[in-house]
């Protein structure tokens, strides 16, 4: 615990506002547009505001964040966060003082999901606040959506975006640790992001893709989604609707072996590093 | 900073830590090598350092150094040998809470100020020794970063980063210091200070192993040293053992004398430096006076000239003048 302490004492850092700040206004901004073109259509307005009231927005801010954006915050964090330790040459303290490696991993891990359930919560946040605000500028009827209802799907994208952020996490982990520097691991955990997408529109690859199993584990709608109204994910709609998906639990074991494989990985590579920087 | 507190609060603190056992060795070596690819970096090294000595480790750029440092406390694998710190087998993550280090050009994040810096630090590593009020605070009064420590360290000068890491190394008030070119971009009143700091350390019991191309210092300040050359110890001993080992006697005499006097003097190798003297590789300068005199060949003035750490370093590494010519340096004495 001391060393998570001190691992998320390090993400007090600008890299780390402007994050979750551009992260918010992606939020905020998606919500305004949603609003305003779900006026236009009939029965759009009762949806979008329905997925803006304050606690269902929870639901919104979970699949944004355990999608495309999510995994973009994630792949930045990494880089400043973990990558940066080589960059910045601060490794070595980091080993000196704490000599064994796998503590370090799991702290350099445990924070990094911790800024991304953080920056989710920050989106939860901005959209209970933004939310009702843009209701009644585009005046949306009321959601008539019961409060157990929307705590329910709430909490369980929510719950469920948190596994999902956890696997970003350890995609950012092994980047940093293959590449060892900041840009790199950037530009690492975003190329297996993209390639998990790309794949995942692979014929035959449905059940077998990473992609898949996020959109499966997160119940995100299939196919091509409509822009039109408030999108409930940036995932789905990078991923052709052709094959069979997994379901949920497929998707479940699919992600839990996808992050005890980055790890395996990533532990193996890390203790076998020369820390030369 | 008060040079006199500076000192004080260091050997108060140095104090306070737990003494190493007498009956093993500091920093022992057996062996070690380290080798990427081609290159050798490290090769076949015996290192012995005893408890409470300031050891200084000497080399030229890419010597090995810094690897050989970067091995002993587990940051680099080594491709053989074995090594020890406060005679326990490296690596041991456990036992680095007993080891101080500052490795190369100290990093910090500088977006965090120096005393944030050192309390992540120190919450990176075990807890530290109980019973003391603030081991951070103590640690930045010690190296005189009490009044910047609440700026950010991007705002600190190479000087200030410096002692923000040997802040950082004393911070467990370990037995042993592992400390690599630490006087980089420090001003001379601080290098006076980490002078003096070194000693004080040394005189409480820790054992500072040092890395340094500040030769003058090292020469003040260290016990016994160890050269590097290619990845190879080419040297080790006393300070004072190395340079006599590289003494010259300096003969004035008669030009007419000095073909015999050179041919008597030729078991040491002696060359002649001028007409009317010659250089003899040996510091008995008595000896040589008994050869020459035996032969009736009287000398003017017999001395003998002692190389310092600088011209001997030079020597061992190749890097500068012949031994011989080493001798003809004006910093003989």
């Amino acid at each position: 615990m001391r060393l998570l302490r001190a691992e998320l004492g390090k993400l007090a850092r600008p890299l780390t506002w402007a994050v979750a700040g551009a992260a918010i206004l992606f939020c905020v901004l998606l919500a305004a547009g949603g609003a305003h073109n779900a006026v236009a259509s009939p029965g759009g307005g009762a949806t979008v505001a329905g997925q803006l009231s304050p606690v269902a927005a929870g639901a919104e801010a979970a699949g944004l964040l355990a999608s495309l954006p999510g995994a973009l915050a994630i792949a930045l964090l990494a880089g400043g966060h973990i990558g940066g330790e080589w960059s910045g040459r601060t490794m070595k303290n980091l080993l000196t003082q704490h000599g064994r490696r796998w503590p370090v991993l799991a702290a350099k891990l445990a924070s990094l999901w911790l800024a991304g359930a953080a920056v989710l919560a920050a989106c939860w946040l901005a959209l209970a606040a933004a939310g009702p605000v843009l209701s009644q500028l585009d005046h949306l009827p009321a959601p008539h959506q019961p409060l157990s209802q929307a705590v329910s799907l709430a909490a369980s994208q929510v719950g469920r975006a948190l596994l999902v952020l956890a696997v970003f996490a350890a995609i950012g982990l092994l980047g940093a640790t293959l590449t060892r520097n900041t840009i790199g691991t950037m530009v690492a955990a975003t190329g297996i992001f993209i390639a998990m997408l790309l794949a995942a529109s692979w014929p035959g690859l449905g059940r077998w893709s990473p992609a898949t199993w996020v959109q499966s584990w997160m119940r995100f709608p299939a196919g091509l989604g409509s822009v039109t109204f408030l999108p409930t994910n940036f995932w789905s709609r990078f991923i052709s609707a052709s094959g069979t998906g997994p379901g949920p639990l497929s998707g479940l074991a699919g992600l839990l072996a996808l992050l005890a494989a980055c790890l395996a990985v990533t532990g193996w590579v890390f203790s076998r590093t020369d820390v030369t920087g | 900073m008060d040079e006199a507190r500076f000192v004080s609060a260091l050997t108060t603190g140095a104090a306070a830590a737990p003494i190493v056992s007498l009956v093993s060795d500091a920093i022992r070596c057996e062996g070690l090598t380290k080798q990427y690819r081609h290159t050798v970096a490290v090769h076949r090294l015996d290192l012995s350092v005893q408890p409470g000595q300031v050891f200084g480790f000497l080399g030229r750029n890419g010597a090995g150094k810094t690897t050989t440092m970067r091995m002993l406390l587990g940051l680099i694998r080594p491709t053989a040998g074995r090594a020890w710190l406060n005679g326990r087998p490296v690596p041991d993550p456990g036992g680095l809470a007993r080891v101080g280090a500052m490795i190369e050009e100290p990093a910090f994040y500088p977006w965090l100020t120096g005393r944030r810096n050192v309390q992540i630090l120190a919450r990176s590593g075990p807890p530290l020794p109980a019973g003391r009020p603030d081991p951070v605070a103590a640690a930045l009064h010690r190296v005189g970063l009490d009044e910047v420590a609440g700026r950010k360290v991007k705002t600190y000068s190479q000087g200030m980063r410096q002692r923000l890491g040997l802040a950082v190394a004393l911070l467990r008030q370990p037995p042993l210091l592992l400390l690599d070119e630490p006087g980089n971009g420090l001003d001379p009143a601080g290098i006076r200070e980490f002078r003096h700091l070194l000693r004080a350390l040394a005189d409480s019991g820790t054992t500072v192993f040092l890395s340094s191309h500040l030769l003058a210092e090292v020469e003040q300040v260290c016990d016994q040293v160890a050269v590097l050359r290619d990845g190879r110890l080419v040297e080790q001993g006393r300070v004072a053992e190395l340079t006599a080992r590289r003494a010259r006697v300096r003969v004035v005499l008669r030009p007419a004398d000095q073909p015999d006097a050179q041919r008597l003097l030729s078991e040491w190798s002696a060359r002649a430096d001028g007409a009317d003297a010659l250089l003899v590789a040996t510091a008995d300068a008595r000896r040589v006076n008994q050869v020459l005199g035996r032969a009736g060949i009287w000398a003017d003035q017999i001395s003998v000239e002692r190389t310092g750490l600088e011209e001997t370093f030079l020597a061992v590494t190749g890097s500068g003048p012949g031994i011989e010519e080493a001798a003809d340096a004006p910093a003989a004495r």
